[in-house]
C-alpha cells in the first residue's frame, strides 16, 4: 500500500515548512511594526538618557529617572514593594499550603508598607506632578474600563438576535465614536456648563443638589460627597495618601462620562463580534434541556465570550493608560492637573517645555507600568479564557 | 628701527580694521538673493489667509531682489509647535514660522532660530533709528529674550491687547458716566449691575493667565524678576488682584465663566456688564451683539482699571521667527518681514485681521477704518496714551500659565491667598529652572 | 442568543433609552450647525424640546460655506484614497499575522506576539517625532506613502483577529491541509469567509481611524496635494474665534462617509446564523 505522502509528521519537512510559513506570514506586519512601533520605543529609551533639547544633547545617564523618583531610596522602596506584592500574590492561591499562604500574606503586608512610605517620598523628593498624573491615569482607567465593559456587554446582548431596526440602533450607538472628538467635546463642554440650566446641573437638581462646577472642579468626588478633604501639614504620609482618599476630581469624572458616551458603542461592537461567534446550536440544545435565559447567559455566553472579554480588558487598560485625545479635548488648566493623565503630562513636557529627555524618561516609566499591568491581567485572566474547539 | 616696526604694525592694524569693518558692513550686501525661495508657516485661515496670500503674491511680484515667498497653512498655534518640533528634529523646517515668544524660546534651545538684531541694525537692509521710534516700544521689546543673551528671536507682524469690554447703554442706565478707572469704581459698578431677580451680574471672571497679567501690571507689578532671572509671582499686586476678585465673587457681583465663550454669551444677552478679553475678539462680540437675540446695544472697550499714573496695557501676539538656514534665505526672510511691517502693508493687514498694527503711523492710512469701528478706535486711543508690558518670554511659560489659572481658580473657591501664591511662585520658578536652556 | 429572545418590550426599552442618550448631543450638533454665529452665542437653551434650542431659521448655507470654503471635493478624495490604501494594507498584514499566531506553529511565536503587543503601549506623543524622522529620511513627507505606511499594521487588529481565528476548529483546517491546500489558500478560502464579522469590524475601525486622524497629517502634509479632510476642516476654524456653527457643520459633513461605509459593511457583520461550518 502506498504511504500517503500528505500525512503530517512533526519535526519533518512539513513542520519546517509550517514554521517558514509562520515567519513569512508575520513578516509584513513585523516590518511595519518594527519601524513605526519599536523604533520609536528604542529611540525614546535612547533619548531618556540625555538632557535633550530637540537636537542639542548632553549625556546624563539615569539623571532624568533620578529626577522623576527623587533618588535611589524612593525608587528602591518602590521596586521592593512591587516585588513583595507580586510574590505575595503569586503565592496566595487557594491550592497552596496554609504556611505558604501565611507567608504570602506577610509579603503582601510588607510590600504594602513599603509602598505606603515610598510614594510620599517620591512626592516630596521626586516629581509630584508625575505622581499626580499617575493617580489621574489610574482613576481614569478604573473609572472607565469596568463601566464600558459592563454597558458595552449589555448593549451587545440587547442588539443580539433578529429584530426590526437592529442595524439602525447599531449605527446610533457607533455614531459617538465616529464623530471627531473636537466636535463632540465642544458639545459636552456646553452640557457640563456651570450654569444652573445646563443638562448636568438640571439632572443634579432632580436629586435635590445645587449646581456644581463640573469641568472646573478640582476637588475630588469623595471630598465633595463625604468631606474627605486632603490634609495639609498633618504629616507626609497623611498629606499624601489623603489626596488618594479624595477620589477622582469632579472634572475628571465629567471627562469619564464623556468617554462613556464615546466608547460604549465601540465596546458593544467588539462584544457583538464575540457573541456572533457563539453557535446557535448551543442555545437551542440548552433551551431544549429547559435552561432559562439567565442560566444560559452564565453558563454559555460568558465563558464563550471570554476571549473577547479578555481582549477588551487588556486593550481597555492599555488604551486608557495611553489615552490622550479624548481627555485632552476637555482638560481644563484651572483644575491644576486634575485632568492631566500621564500622557498629557508627557505631551506638555515634550512640546511646552522642550524637555525631550525628561519626557522620554517619563514615557518609559509609563511603559513599564502598562507592561506590568498587562502582565498582571494576563496572569490572572489569561488562564480562564476559553477557546472553543 | 623701532619706528619702522610701529609704522608697519600700525598700517597692518589699520588694514585689518578696515577690512573687518568693510566685511561687516557688506556681509549682507554680498549675498545674491535672486531666485531665493522661502517658505512661511502660518496659522491664518479663511479671510485672513486669503488676504495674506494676496500680499505675498504682491511681494513676490514687486520686490527688487527676486525673492519668492511660499506661504503655507501649518495648523493652529499648538499644531505648528508640533510640526516645528518634528521639523527641527527631522531637518524639515520652513524659513519663517509664527511663534509665541515662549515657543520660539523652545526652538532656540536647539539653536534653531536667527537673532534678528544684526538685521535690524544693518545699514542697508535694516531699519533706521528714526523709523524704529514709529514702532510701539513695548511691541519691539517683547521679542528680546533674556534667557538667550537678549537675542531678538522674532518680529511682530501685529498685536492684540487685553481690555475691559463694557455695555455702554447699561452704564448710562445705571447713571455711570464712564467705564471704571479704579478698582473701587469697578467694584461699585459691578454691584450696581447685579440683580439676582433679573439674573444680571457685574463681571464674568476670566481665569486666563493673560488676564491675570493685565490685572497685575495695572497695579504696577510684573510676572518676571528684573533682568529675566526668573518668575516673581509672590507680589503684593498679585495678592491684591486675587483678593479683589475673591471678594467680588463672594459678594455675588461676579460669576465664573460658565462655559467656553460664556462671557460673550452673557454680554450679548445683556446679562453681564463687564468682561475682559483680547481685542481680537471685537469682531466676534460685534457680530453677537448686533445680531443677537436681545437686540443691539452700544458697547466699547476701555483699559482695565489701574493704580499707576497711566494705564499699563497687556499686549500679546505671536511673532514671526526666522529659522537658521543659508545666509541668502535668512536675509530674504528678513526682507519679507520688513516689508510686512511697512505702513501700507500694516494698514491692509489690520483691515482684514482686526489685529493691531505695530507702527503708530499706520493710523494715517486707517482713518475710515477707525471711523467705522468704534471699539477698535477706542482701543487704539488707549494704546496711544498708555504704557505696554509683555508676559515673560521664557521657555516653559505655557506650563506656568496653567499653574496661574489653577491658583486663581483655587483662590476663587476660597483657598488661602498667601499660601496659594507662595506655592505658585515656587512652582513657577521650579519650571523656570527645569526648562532653562 | 437564547431561543427565547429577550422580551421584546424590554429590549426596545433598553435600546431606546440608550439610543436617546447617544443621540442627544447630536441634537446639539445639528442645532448649532444650523444657527448663525450670533445665534450660537445668544440663543442657547439647553432643552431640545423647546423651540429656543433650535435656530430661528435653519442656516443650511453653513454646510455650503464649509464645503465651498475650500477644495473639499479634493480633500474628500484624498481622505478616501488614504483610508482605502491603509485599509488594504492593514487587513492584509493583520489577517496574515493573526492567522500565523492562531494556527501555525513556529518557534518564538509567543515572544514575537508579546513584542507586537509592546508597540500598543507606546503613546502617540512618543511616536510622533521618531516616525517623522523615518518618514523624512525616506523622503516621504507630503507623499501618500508618508500618510499610509506607518499605519499598515496594528497590533490591535492582530490581537483582535487572533482571538477569533483561535476559535476556529483545527479539524476544519486539517481537512483542507490533507487536500493539499497551502496556508495562504486556507486563509483565503476557509478562514476569511468564516471570519467575515471580525474582518468587517477591523475594516470599519480602521477606516474610522484613518478618516479622523488629524495630528499626523498636519505634521506630514505640506501642500494641499494630499491634504485630508480633517486638516481642511481645521482650517475653517478661525484661530481666534469660536465659530462653533462651522465646526459642527464640518463635523457632520465628515461624519457622513464613515456612516455610509458602516452601512455597507454591516451587511457583513451578521448574526451567528452565518456561522455555518463551525459545528455540526
Amino acid at each position: 500500500m502506498r504511504r500517503n505522502r500528505r500525512i503530517r509528521y512533526p519535526g519533518t519537512r512539513h513542520g519546517l515548512s509550517e514554521a517558514i510559513s509562520g515567519y513569512l506570514f508575520v513578516l509584513p506586519a513585523a516590518l511595519v511594526l518594527a519601524v513605526f512601533g519599536l523604533f520609536p520605543l528604542l529611540y525614546n529609551l535612547y533619548i531618556s538618557l540625555f538632557n535633550w533639547h530637540i537636537k542639542r544633547a548632553t549625556f546624563i545617564g539615569l539623571g532624568n529617572y533620578k529626577e522623576i523618583f527623587g533618588g535611589l531610596e524612593p525608587f528602591a522602596l518602590l521596586a521592593i514593594s512591587t516585588i513583595l506584592i507580586t510574590a505575595g500574590c503569586a503565592l496566595v492561591g487557594k491550592k497552596r499550603k496554609l504556611l505558604v499562604r501565611l507567608l504570602a500574606l506577610a509579603l503582601l503586608a510588607c510590600g504594602a508598607t513599603c509602598l505606603a512610605f515610598g510614594l510620599p517620598q517620591i512626592n516630596s523628593s521626586g516629581d509630584p506632578d508625575m505622581l499626580r498624573s499617575f493617580r489621574v491615569t489610574l482613576w481614569y482607567s478604573l473609572g472607565t474600563v469596568p463601566v464600558q465593559l459592563f454597558f458595552g456587554f449589555l448593549v451587545a446582548v440587547a442588539l443580539d438576535g433578529k429584530f426590526d431596526g437592529k442595524q439602525t440602533f447599531r449605527v446610533i450607538y457607533l455614531l459617538p465614536y465616529i464623530v471627531p472628538a473636537v466636535a463632540t467635546a465642544a458639545v459636552f463642554e456646553r452640557l457640563f456648563s456651570l450654569r444652573p440650566e445646563s443638562w448636568a446641573n438640571q439632572i443634579l437638581a432632580l436629586f435635590g443638589s445645587h449646581p456644581l462646577q463640573w469641568l472646573r472642579e478640582y476637588k475630588g468626588v469623595l471630598e465633595l460627597l463625604f468631606g474627605l478633604a486632603p490634609t495639609h501639614g498633618v504629616g507626609p504620609l497623611s498629606d499624601y495618601w489623603s489626596t488618594w482618599a479624595a477620589g477622582p476630581s469632579l472634572s475628571l469624572v465629567s471627562i469619564m462620562i464623556y468617554n462613556y458616551w464615546v466608547f460604549i458603542g465601540y465596546y458593544a461592537l467588539i462584544f457583538s463580534n464575540g457573541l456572533a461567534a457563539i453557535p446557535r446550536q448551543l442555545y437551542e440544545a440548552a433551551s431544549l434541556d429547559g435552561a432559562r435565559s439567565f442560566t444560559m447567559l452564565r453558563r454559555i455566553t460568558l465563558p464563550l465570550l471570554s476571549p473577547t472579554t479578555y481582549f477588551l480588558t487588556i486593550l481597555g487598560i492599555i488604551g486608557t493608560f495611553k489615552s490622550f485625545n479624548s481627555i485632552y479635548v476637555l482638560r481644563d488648566p484651572s483644575t491644576g492637573g486634575a485632568t492631566d493623565p500621564m500622557s498629557v503630562y508627557v505631551f506638555f513636557q515634550f512640546f511646552h517645555g522642550g524637555r525631550f529627555g525628561y519626557a522620554a524618561a517619563l514615557s518609559m516609566v509609563l511603559l513599564v507600568i502598562v507592561v506590568g499591568l498587562t502582565l498582571i491581567q494576563e496572569r490572572s485572566m489569561g488562564k480562564r479564557v476559553f477557546y472553543e474547539q | 628701527m623701532r619706528g619702522r616696526v610701529y609704522r608697519y604694525f600700525g598700517a597692518f592694524l589699520l588694514l585689518t580694521m578696515t577690512t573687518v569693518v568693510a566685511l561687516g558692513a557688506q556681509a549682507f550686501d554680498r549675498l545674491n538673493l535672486k531666485g531665493t525661495v522661502i517658505t512661511y508657516w502660518y496659522q491664518h485661515t479663511q479671510g485672513r489667509e486669503v488676504a495674506l496670500k494676496k500680499m505675498i503674491d504682491r511681494f513676490n511680484a514687486t520686490n527688487q531682489w527676486g525673492i519668492t515667498v511660499k506661504g503655507e497653512y501649518a495648523g493652529g498655534y499648538s499644531d505648528i509647535v508640533n510640526k516645528m518640533t518634528a521639523g527641527i528634529a527631522g531637518g524639515n523646517t520652513p524659513d519663517l514660522v509664527v511663534a509665541y515668544q515662549n515657543e520660539s524660546a523652545i526652538y532656540e534651545q536647539s539653536d534653531a532660530l536667527v537673532d534678528l538684531n544684526p538685521y535690524v541694525a544693518d545699514q542697508k537692509f535694516g531699519i533706521s533709528k528714526d523709523e524704529l521710534t514709529d514702532y510701539f516700544p513695548g511691541f519691539l521689546a517683547q521679542d528680546i529674550n533674556p534667557q538667550f543673551g537678549n537675542k531678538r528671536l522674532g518680529w511682530p507682524p501685529n498685536r492684540s491687547i487685553e481690555m475691559l469690554y463694557y455695555n455702554a447703554d447699561w452704564l448710562k442706565a445705571l447713571g455711570i458716566a464712564a467705564p471704571p478707572k479704579t478698582w473701587d469704581e469697578f467694584y461699585e459698578d459691578a454691584k450696581k449691575a447685579t440683580n439676582s431677580a433679573k439674573g444680571t451680574y457685574g463681571y464674568a471672571i476670566s481665569l486666563d493667565a493673560s488676564n491675570v497679567f493685565a490685572l497685575v501690571i495695572g497695579r504696577g507689578g510684573d510676572f518676571q524678576s528684573p533682568g529675566g532671572s526668573g518668575y516673581s509671582l509672590d507680589t503684593p499686586q498679585l495678592r491684591a488682584s486675587f483678593a479683589f476678585f475673591q471678594k467680588l465673587l463672594k459678594d455675588g457681583y461676579a460669576k465664573k465663566i460658565a462655559e467656553q465663550y460664556g462671557e460673550q454669551t452673557d454680554f450679548a444677552n445683556q446679562k453681564v456688564l463687564f468682561t475682559m478679553s483680547s481685542t481680537s475678539g471685537i469682531p466676534f462680540y460685534d457680530a453677537a451683539v448686533q445680531k443677537g437675540a436681545k437686540g443691539a446695544f452700544a458697547w466699547s472697550v476701555a483699559p482695565i482699571p489701574y493704580t499707576t499714573a497711566k494705564p499699563v496695557l497687556d499686549i500679546y501676539g505671536a511673532s514671526v521667527s526666522i529659522v537658521k538656514s543659508t545666509p541668502e534665505r535668512q536675509l530674504a526672510s528678513w526682507l519679507f518681514l520688513r516689508w510686512m511691517s511697512e505702513p501700507t502693508q500694516q494698514a491692509e493687514w489690520t483691515r482684514v485681521s482686526n489685529y493691531f498694527p505695530v507702527r503708530r503711523s499706520t493710523a494715517a492710512q486707517l482713518g475710515d477704518y477707525l471711523a467705522k469701528n468704534a471699539q477698535f478706535a477706542a482701543a487704539w486711543k488707549a494704546l496711544q496714551m498708555g504704557d505696554q508690558k509683555a508676559e515673560p518670554p521664557f521657555a516653559g511659560y505655557d506650563q506656568v500659565r496653567d499653574s496661574i489659572s489653577a491658583a486663581y481658580n483655587a483662590v476663587l473657591d476660597g483657598a488661602d491667598i498667601d499660601s496659594t501664591i507662595a506655592a505658585l511662585n515656587a512652582k513657577a520658578n521650579k519650571i523656570f529652572r527645569e526648562t532653562k536652556p | 442568543m437564547p431561543r427565547q429572545p429577550l422580551p421584546t418590550v424590554l429590549r426596545y426599552l433598553a435600546l431606546g433609552i440608550g439610543a436617546f442618550g447617544a443621540l442627544l448631543p447630536f441634537a446639539y450638533m445639528i442645532a448649532n450647525a444650523l444657527k448663525t454665529y450670533a445665534e450660537t452665542v445668544t440663543r442657547i437653551n439647553p432643552n431640545p424640546f423647546s423651540p429656543a434650542f433650535w435656530p430661528a431659521v435653519p442656516q443650511w448655507s453653513n454646510f455650503a460655506e464649509v464645503w465651498l470654503g475650500d477644495a473639499f471635493g479634493h480633500y474628500f478624495l484624498n481622505s478616501f484614497i488614504i483610508s482605502l490604501a491603509t485599509l488594504c494594507g492593514s487587513l492584509a498584514t493583520s489577517s496574515l499575522a493573526a492567522y500565523a499566531f492562531a494556527k501555525l506553529r513556529f518557534p518564538g511565536k509567543e515572544t514575537i506576539f508579546s513584542i507586537f503587543l509592546l508597540t500598543l503601549m507606546v503613546p502617540e506623543t512618543v511616536t510622533l517625532i521618531p516616525n517623522f524622522l523615518v518618514i523624512s529620511a525616506l523622503g516621504w513627507t507630503d507623499r501618500l506613502a508618508g500618510l499610509t505606511v506607518p499605519f499598515l499594521a496594528s497590533a490591535f487588529y492582530i490581537f483582535f483577529l487572533r482571538q477569533f481565528f483561535k476559535q476556529i476548529p483545527d479539524s476544519l483546517l486539517e481537512n483542507a491541509r490533507m487536500d493539499g491546500a497551502s496556508n495562504l489558500r486556507i486563509l483565503w478560502s476557509i478562514v476569511a469567509p468564516i471570519a467575515q464579522a471580525p474582518l468587517s469590524t477591523v475594516a470599519f475601525l480602521d477606516i474610522a481611524s484613518s478618516w479622523n486622524s488629524l495630528q499626523w497629517p498636519l505634521v506630514v502634509v505640506q501642500t494641499p496635494r494630499w491634504r485630508p479632510i480633517t486638516v481642511g476642516l481645521a482650517r475653517l476654524i478661525s484661530e481666534e474665534g469660536p465659530q462653533i456653527q462651522l465646526r459642527m457643520a464640518g463635523a457632520l459633513i465628515s461624519l457622513a462617509p464613515v456612516v455610509l461605509v458602516y452601512l455597507v459593511a454591516q451587511h457583513q457583520i451578521v448574526d451567528s446564523l452565518s456561522t455555518s461550518g463551525i459545528k455540526e
